[in-house]
């Protein structure tokens, strides 16, 4: 559904996405995780069709997306990291706007929307709460009915419960219309709960990119006690670790089962493995076909 | 084409409110001034102060004085004539794009299933038709104004902008430039600022540049005498000089068998001659006249003028200069949208 | 035949047991304390999600394991239902052979030396790559 090929993006003497290669399959909820600036939002304006690669190569549904591809406009959705709104209108009339703009618009499926979280038709937008206003741009994008929903952090600067009536609302319609999702997010914990693949951006660059069940499967905390030069067992690849005055503990993704007493084994959750990944910052592309370390390589 | 209507919306009732006002204010100072004119043109006074009856004269003072006061005014109204236009298609353009760019709501545009370009072309269309919409009557009421206050021919520079149609391709292109800026500069503040002096120095550069006198070929007239010919809008214009109504830009004594424009140079040792003549004494006589000056030294007295009935052609260059200068500026834009950062 | 009010699904993100197993669990659970009887339908799926903050995906994941188990059946455009007794009871016999297998599996694999975290690793994986197959 979403397939990148060394892309990259440069901003005068920046380069805001490098060497970026990744391919999202069809009806997943994607989150793009990673800190402010690693190339989140430059990654989904240019799926979204708002800017142009400056390498490599993007295709969304299997198109190229850019300011040139109509069509693609129709079966996409993008909520912009501002969640842009024209101030001055009503709810009413930013429907209309969707509508006139749309040919695959659904007044209903708007209107069921705004009606299940309470926001009336005839209020202003500039007198919308932050959390309503985030609902209203979300609902625009959905009214579209677009195979494929790019949100740009989504759930930031919103109370929880904004939040969670937000996720909600787009999972609402997910089950409904099947739409595959990629939201970016700083904050993993944020939609953990709805995310069945993650991507895990550091410094303009991929560093993880698979199914979160798969990576919690095969990522595992080993942590032994003292300061022993131990070697590690075959198939490990160590992501990240951290040594304290008590011992050493290490991330690691598992490649073969192992069988080895003198180490402590552990099920990280999926936010401690992303930390690791990003405090590791060095590239491991798409976790299944990554040089595994020589074991006990420093 | 709503969403544009409904965006510019409060932008399009303000200066249309503001026009009405402008324009009933100009209209009731213009029939003040068209009947104390009447008045003034009229027997008794015959456009003349001197040479009356005591009370006569005391009357027509005193409506010269009237005219006085009025005409005051007239500065502000030329002034409003010429900015009233360029204000309301610059304020109009910024809000068109700078001000959605910096809402970051072109974000939210460009990506519904339109296009940039009809994005962009929809402002255009429908912001045209705001402009002639209001420009118009406003226009039509400044060229009746002109007349009616008699501030001078229609033809002549301080007036002629604000006649015709001028502010209306002055309004489309302020607005066309605020467009462009604002795609770049990005904010509208600063693109209101950048806008405006751009057009300020095109607008002044033009004026200036006198193309429009090297585009029209001038005619010639012969002065006779000084005087005030009744039924000429502007009020003082010579008789047997040039026509009533036209422009009259430029006057010198030159000889008699000169042809064209003569230069500068020329006027000036004419000038000088005749002065001389007129202040040469020769033994206690007093000065000769002018005109005996002007015979004895073969030269002529003349005017170079534009007549009325070049008024709609030279309305046409203006106008049309602006509005194709717009038209490739929007030709611009339309190539450029597509490649401006979102 | 009521959809049934009372059950009301809990995520504990903290748990470290997979959303749908947790889904699984709350409604085996509720079936074997006589919450859920045979018959009564499950929350679809936009109902769930209307509740708690899930992924679609997951909700289906965990009604078709429910299938699975012979626990649950979908009824085209109808919904999931609790099925009856005798379903689950020719599922037990199916269960006790499987039982039996993994037994001697088991027994098998600590023959060959392999320690019980390296067998769960292998039916985990196991588990893993089926799921992918059939998803």
């Amino acid at each position: 559904m979403l397939e990148a090929v060394s892309l990259g993006k440069r901003y005068r003497r920046t380069w805001g996405l490098q060497d970026c290669t990744l391919t999202i399959p069809k009806g997943r909820v994607a989150a793009l995780v990673g800190p402010n600036g690693s190339g989140k939002s430059t990654l989904l304006r240019m799926a979204a069709g708002l800017s142009e690669p400056s390498a490599g190569t993007l295709r969304v549904l299997g198109r190229s997306p850019s300011p040139g591809t109509n069509d693609l406009r129709e079966r996409v959705g993008y909520l912009d990291q501002d969640r842009p709104l024209y101030k001055s209108f009503r709810v009413a009339e930013m429907l209309r706007f969707g509508e006139m703009n749309n040919p695959t618009w659904s007044i209903d499926v708007a209107k069921n929307h705004l009606a299940h979280l309470d926001i009336p038709l005839r209020s202003r937008v500039s007198d919308l709460s932050g959390g309503q206003q985030a609902q209203v741009a979300l609902t625009l994008c959905l009214a579209k009915q677009p195979e494929l929903l790019l949100l740009d952090e989504p759930a930031s600067a919103l109370d929880p419960v904004a939040r969670e009536d937000l996720l909600r609302l787009l999972m609402r319609q997910v089950a409904d219309s099947e739409s595959s999702v990629v939201l970016s997010t700083h904050a993993l914990s944020d939609v953990a709960a709805i995310c069945d693949y993650v991507i895990v951006l550091a410094h303009a660059r991929v560093v993880l990119s698979d199914d979160t069940e798969y990576i919690v499967e095969t990522h595992r905390i080993l942590s032994i006690v003292g300061d022993d030069d131990l070697a590690l067992p075959p198939g490990i690849t160590v992501v990240n670790e951290q040594r304290s005055a008590r011992g050493r503990s290490l991330l690691v993704r598992v490649g073969l089962p192992f069988n080895d007493d003198r180490w402590l084994v552990d099920r990280p959750t999926l936010e401690e493995i992303v930390l690791a990944y990003l405090r590791a910052g060095s590239p491991h592309r798409d976790g299944r076909d990554v040089d595994e370390m020589e074991s006990g390589a420093r | 084409m709503w969403v544009v209507w409904r965006q510019q919306r409060s932008i399009v009732i303000a200066f249309a409110l503001l026009a009405v006002a402008v324009s009933a204010w100009a209209l009731i100072m213009g029939l003040h001034e068209q009947s104390l004119w009447r008045e003034y043109l009229s027997a008794p006074c015959k456009g003349e102060f001197g040479g009356l009856t005591t009370s006569d004269a005391k009357f027509c003072e005193h409506v010269q004085l009237s005219l006085y006061n009025s005409g005051k005014l007239n500065e502000v109204v030329i002034g409003i004539g010429m900015t009233f236009a360029p204000l309301f298609g610059l304020i109009l353009g910024v809000n068109a794009v700078a001000h959605e760019i910096e809402q970051k709501t072109n974000r939210l545009a460009w990506t519904q299933s339109g296009s940039r370009i009809r994005w962009l072309m929809n402002k255009y269309l429908m912001s045209v038709v705001s402009l002639v919409v209001i420009l118009v009557p406003l226009c039509w009421l400044f060229s009746w104004w002109v007349g009616a206050a008699h501030v001078a021919s229609r033809i002549m520079p301080k007036v002629f902008a604000i006649s015709g149609f001028i502010e209306v391709a002055c309004g489309i292109f302020c607005f066309v430039l605020a467009v462009v800026v604002g795609l770049f500069v990005r904010r509208p503040g600063w693109s209101l600022a950048a806008a405006a002096v751009l057009f300020a120095a095109i607008f002044l550069g033009f004026f200036s540049s006198g193309v429009l006198l090297d585009l029209e070929s001038p005619s010639v007239a012969v002065l006779h005498s000084n005087g005030v010919e009744v039924g000429s809008s502007s009020g003082f214009i010579v008789p047997g000089g040039a026509p009533a109504n036209s422009w009259p830009f430029s006057e010198g004594f030159i000889p008699k068998t000169e042809k064209g424009i003569p230069s500068t140079s020329v006027l000036n040792r004419s000038a000088s001659h005749v002065y001389r003549c007129e202040d040469a004494r020769k033994d206690g006589k007093p000065a000769h006249s002018d005109t005996y000056c002007l015979k004895h030294l073969g030269l002529i007295d003349v005017q170079w003028y534009i007549p009325d009935s070049q008024y709609w052609t030279l309305q046409s260059l203006e106008g049309g200069f602006y509005l194709i200068l717009a038209a490739l500026l929007a030709a611009f834009s339309l190539f450029a949208v597509r490649r401006v950062k979102a | 035949m009521a959809q049934h009010p009372s059950l009301t699904f809990r995520l504990d993100h903290q748990s470290g047991l997979a959303p749908y197993r947790q889904l699984v669990d709350q409604v085996r659970h509720a079936v074997r304390s006589g919450l859920l009887r045979d018959g009564d339908q499950l929350p679809s799926v936009r109902d769930v999600v209307t509740q708690i903050t899930i992924n679609p995906n997951t909700v289906h994941r965990a009604y078709r394991e429910l299938e699975h188990q012979g626990i649950a059946e979908g009824r085209a455009g109808l919904g999931t239902f609790i099925t009856s007794r005798s379903r689950a009871g020719s599922n037990a016999t199916a269960r006790a052979s499987l039982d039996q297998a993994l037994q001697d599996w088991v027994a098998d694999a600590r023959r060959t030396g392999l320690d019980e975290e390296t067998i769960g690793e292998l039916i985990r994986s196991a588990l893993h790559q089926d799921g992918k197959v059939r998803s």
